[in-house]
């Protein structure tokens, strides 16, 4: 197939450049070459994926898919011999590039040290790999190409010439990043400093390279990686202005300079490398990620692998112009780094895959773009300029066919250390796979993975994102197992951490003075606890959580939520707007923030801030009720009312907003029909609702029920049974199943429901669920006693075992299976302990 | 586009940030001034050693 196009696109890409940064430096115009792309083209933020490493997300934004389709889930792999670990290549990616299916019609690519690159591909065109700039040897000794750096080979002599080594730059090439080198004789020694070095020759290499291939070859696709900002900023960021307490003043003094120089090199780059294009070219600069560069900086740097990745910020850059795209600098948002690929297929008019999990940005282009598809690009076989499939292996499969190997005898013993290293390594994948699994909300693949690998491992951050899928699919009790058995773990090797922690760790970057676990078990707890409606217990956690973490977005919203719920309404806004600091197009924050306006009768700020709101995500019917609601307080009775129909429309049984809407026309506007056809779906949809209690036997909802009878709730119970231990178990729950006409009698009453007839709950009331928990082996013990068989010898009483668990299930299944279930969950020892308190959340929750 | 004027630049072997920003190009300039200075280095030693011998 060949297709030649007229319009050429040029990718470069920045890791870890941030807005945040750059903004300033254009003001103050430190970085006129972006600025002038921005000007006669579109910019905006580009969301990263979690987790932000950069060989997963840079390959991301060339395919358009995630890690489980793209097969890069890490920065090393095994080695084909099983020696050991290596950084991840090219064959382990398991989709076609961009590069490749532009290569399938026809076009030629240059593509220059994208991560991961290494062996290059056979592409029509020229690609250098990301190990072309690595120098591993002093400048006295050969500095051969690694092997697979050059495609086409013929060309690697002529290319290996414009490497840089670090042992070449100058003096007066450092000093614009560390002027106190020019009298300082020691801090020319310093480790940092060679860093700073070494990223200079490496930006230089690709740089250099791709100038030559600009002016040299003729392409129609280029793509050029510079890591050169990310490396400079996890170098000495901490050191970029303002300084903060805790850095050392003379350091700061030193490396103040290294980020904004690093920026301005990689502009000045930039500059160049926009003066080799002609009219006919499109550029796009990206970025993966963003770094944070103010009070977002952390403090520590989690002790694990890719710890360092806690200093990225979840939204990079993005700036594209040329033909065919928007001018004037117009902002665009909602991009993401899946969507890099398919934007610039579309823009070539080339089919996009429907497999792939980006999307085409229409807003970047002048003229709406119709754009082909074709089930996936995968399904197509020719010619795309691929290894040979032979190359294209998972190396963690090949791993296990070696070992076979060795079990069979036919090749010598891998050292145990090796396999051990390797294992981690594949476990370490496995994690961040399931980790962007998670970030695309597929939570039952990210839990299979994660069970798998904490089962085998026990170690605590896979049990902690585990625990996070199992809430967010609403298995609340395996997610609070997951935590208690998570805590005992914490507890077990308490002692052993704190011996760990003393220990001195050259790779720490922060000198081991802010060595600390990120706190996510907290995170989810607390998280935990506001779903099951524990409020008071979620606060202090996620409190705690924030002093470590001010950067994450989500505990601040769920603070503010719980300020909300608790009516500390200007709390709640200090913790809205210090998301929203984080991210200002949270749909979320603008909501919470409008709640804490309305409630304090700011209704001109509330409405302001439903709207902002519904314009990133307009899919959410209880803003509309509350914009309604701000409305109506003002007078504008007709926006009011437009508000509730669309609250309405969005959720049909909201039965608050037919109340609203029978109010306005009835009492406002005067439309008796619409009045009473909000009425009538009233009277028949919404029967209101019924809280309900449950538990399994043995977990004390006799004592709960009786407390309630006792303090005057108004239970459901049958008058003629005397002893109210049996008497609020009424008959009719039992035959739910074949009529359930009684339950709208007992709207607005507290009902208990044995877990096994949950399921024959009609759907058209609301529910709350109160559910009765108690310590497993407690309830165990007590139903052994009550089956009035006990058998001293019978030390696992496996039948009383099952039936509790399976009743357990029951629960569980019909919590995960109700879409808007409102939940409240209470400890049998609390409420014994200190019922005044547990009442006191329960009058909270029943409201 | 706008074409820039020639301006003359003096490139020593110290080079700098913007000799390498100018990439292949600059690479080469910087480099080629390096081998110029070391071949007059050379040179100067030679005249030297050869009067000293004369």
């Amino acid at each position: 197939m060949t297709k030649k196009k007229n319009n050429k696109v040029l990718l470069i890409g920045w890791d870890a450049a941030d807005w945040k940064v750059i903004d300033p430096l254009i003001q103050q115009g430190k970085m006129p070459a972006l600025k002038g792309l921005i000007d006669r083209g579109v910019f905006g933020k580009i969301q990263t994926l979690d987790p932000p490493l950069s060989p997963m997300l840079w390959t991301s934004i060339a395919t358009g898919f995630r890690a489980d389709k793209h097969g890069i889930g890490g920065f090393v792999e095994p080695n084909p011999d099983g020696t050991g670990l290596r950084p991840v290549t090219s064959t382990s990616r398991k989709v076609k590039a961009i590069w490749n299916i532009l290569h399938y019609h026809g076009l030629k690519s240059n593509v220059v040290a994208w991560w991961p690159s290494n062996p290059a591909e056979p592409i029509n065109g020229v690609m250098i790999s990301n190990h072309y700039q690595v120098a591993s040897k002093p400048i006295d000794e050969e500095w051969e190409l690694p092997k697979g750096t050059v495609h086409p080979k013929s060309m690697a002599e002529e290319l290996k010439e414009w490497r840089v080594h670090p042992n070449e730059i100058t003096l007066s090439m450092t000093i614009p990043f560390i002027p106190n080198l020019e009298k300082d004789m020691e801090l020319r020694k310093a480790k940092r400093t060679s860093g700073v070095v070494k990223v200079i020759a490496n930006a230089s290499s690709v740089h250099a390279v791709s100038t030559y291939l600009q002016r040299n070859t003729d392409w129609d696709f280029m793509a050029v990686y510079h890591d050169a900002i990310d490396h400079f900023s996890h170098l000495a960021m901490r050191f970029h202005p303002p300084r903060r307490p805790e850095i050392n003043e003379k350091e700061f003094d030193d490396y103040k300079h290294v980020v904004e120089s690093g920026y301005r090199f990689q502009d000045m780059m930039l500059e160049r490398t926009l003066e080799l294009i002609d009219q006919d070219t499109t550029v796009i600069v990206v970025s993966d990620h963003g770094f944070h560069s103010d009070h977002q900086r952390p403090l520590y740097i989690p002790k694990e692998p890719s710890g360092p990745a806690v200093e990225h910020s979840p939204y990079g850059i993005f700036v594209m112009a040329g033909p065919g795209i928007r001018t004037g600098g117009q902002r665009v948002s909602g991009a993401s780094v899946l969507d890099i690929t398919p934007t610039i297929l579309a823009h070539l008019d080339i089919p996009i895959g429907e497999d792939m999990e980006g999307r085409v940005l229409q807003g970047v282009f002048d003229e709406p773009k119709i754009n082909e598809t074709i089930p996936s690009w995968e399904l197509v076989n020719g010619d795309f300029g691929m290894h040979d499939p032979d190359l294209l292996e998972d190396p963690w499969q090949a791993m296990d066919a070696l070992q076979q190997l060795v079990d069979l005898g036919y090749i010598e013993e891998i050292g145990e250390d090796k396999l051990l290293a390797v294992e981690k390594a594949k476990r370490e994948n496995q994690y961040y796979v399931a980790r962007n699994l998670i970030n695309g909300k597929k939570w039952e693949q990210a839990i299979e993975i994660l069970e798998k690998i904490f089962e085998e491992s026990s170690i605590t951050r896979y049990g902690q994102r585990l625990a996070f899928a199992y809430l967010s699919t609403n298995k609340l009790i395996k997610c609070q197992q997951m935590i208690n058995h998570l805590r005992d773990l914490e507890k077990e090797s308490a002692l052993m951490e704190k011996k760990e922690i003393l220990k001195k760790d050259p790779n720490d970057p922060f000198g081991n003075k802010e060595y600390e676990e990120p706190m996510y078990l907290e995170f989810v707890e607390g998280l935990l606890n506001l779903k099951i409606n524990k409020p008071r217990k979620a606060l202090p956690l996620l409190e705690k959580v924030q002093k470590k973490n001010p950067a994450n977005m989500q505990v601040a919203i769920n603070i503010g939520k719980i300020n909300n719920q608790r009516k500390n309404y200007v709390a709640s806004a200090k913790q809205f707007i210090r998301a929203l600091a984080i991210d200002n197009r949270n749909a979320q924050a603008h909501y919470g923030l409008g709640i804490s306006f309305l409630r304090r009768k700011m209704f001109k700020e509330a409405i302001d801030e439903f709207f902002a709101a519904i314009e990133e995500n307009f899919f959410m019917p209880n803003v509309h009720y509350h914009l309604g609601e701000a409305f109506y307080r003002t007078g504008y009775y007709d926006e009011s009312k437009q508000a509730f129909e669309v609250a309405v429309r969005l959720s049909p049984g909201m039965a608050r907003a037919h109340k609203w809407l029978v109010e306005i026309y009835e009492k406002h506007l005067k439309d008796e029909d619409k009045r009473n056809a909000h009425e009538l779906f009233l009277k028949q949809n919404i029967k209101g609702a019924v809280y309900i209690v449950t538990g399994i036997k043995g977990s004390g909802h006799e004592d709960f029920m009786r407390i309630l009878d006792d303090k005057g709730y108004d239970i459901v119970k049958n008058d003629k049974i005397k002893d109210l231990e049996k008497g609020y178990i009424i008959s009719e729950t039992k035959k739910l199943k074949e009529n359930h006409h009684w339950l709208a009698r007992q709207v607005g009453k507290i009902m208990y429901v044995a877990p096994q007839y949950l399921s024959f709950l009609p759907p058209d009331f609301n529910y709350k669920l109160i559910y009765i928990q108690r310590n497993f082996s407690e309830v165990l013990d007590g139903n052994i006693q009550k089956g009035g068989k006990t058998n001293k010898k019978q030390l696992l009483p496996l039948k009383t075992y099952n039936l509790t668990s399976k009743s357990q299930e029951k629960i569980e299944i019909w919590i995960e299976s109700q879409p808007a279930l409102q939940l409240m969950f209470i400890d049998y020892s609390d409420m014994m302990d200190n019922s005044k308190l547990i009442l006191q959340q329960l009058d909270e929750f029943l409201q | 586009m706008q074409k820039k004027k020639n301006v003359e630049y003096k490139i020593t072997p110290q080079g700098s940030l913007g000799l390498l920003a100018l990439g292949d190009v600059g690479v080469k300039l910087w480099r080629d001034s390096i081998s110029k200075n070391l071949k007059k280095k050379k040179d100067k030693t030679t005249t030297q050693n050869d009067e000293k011998e004369k």
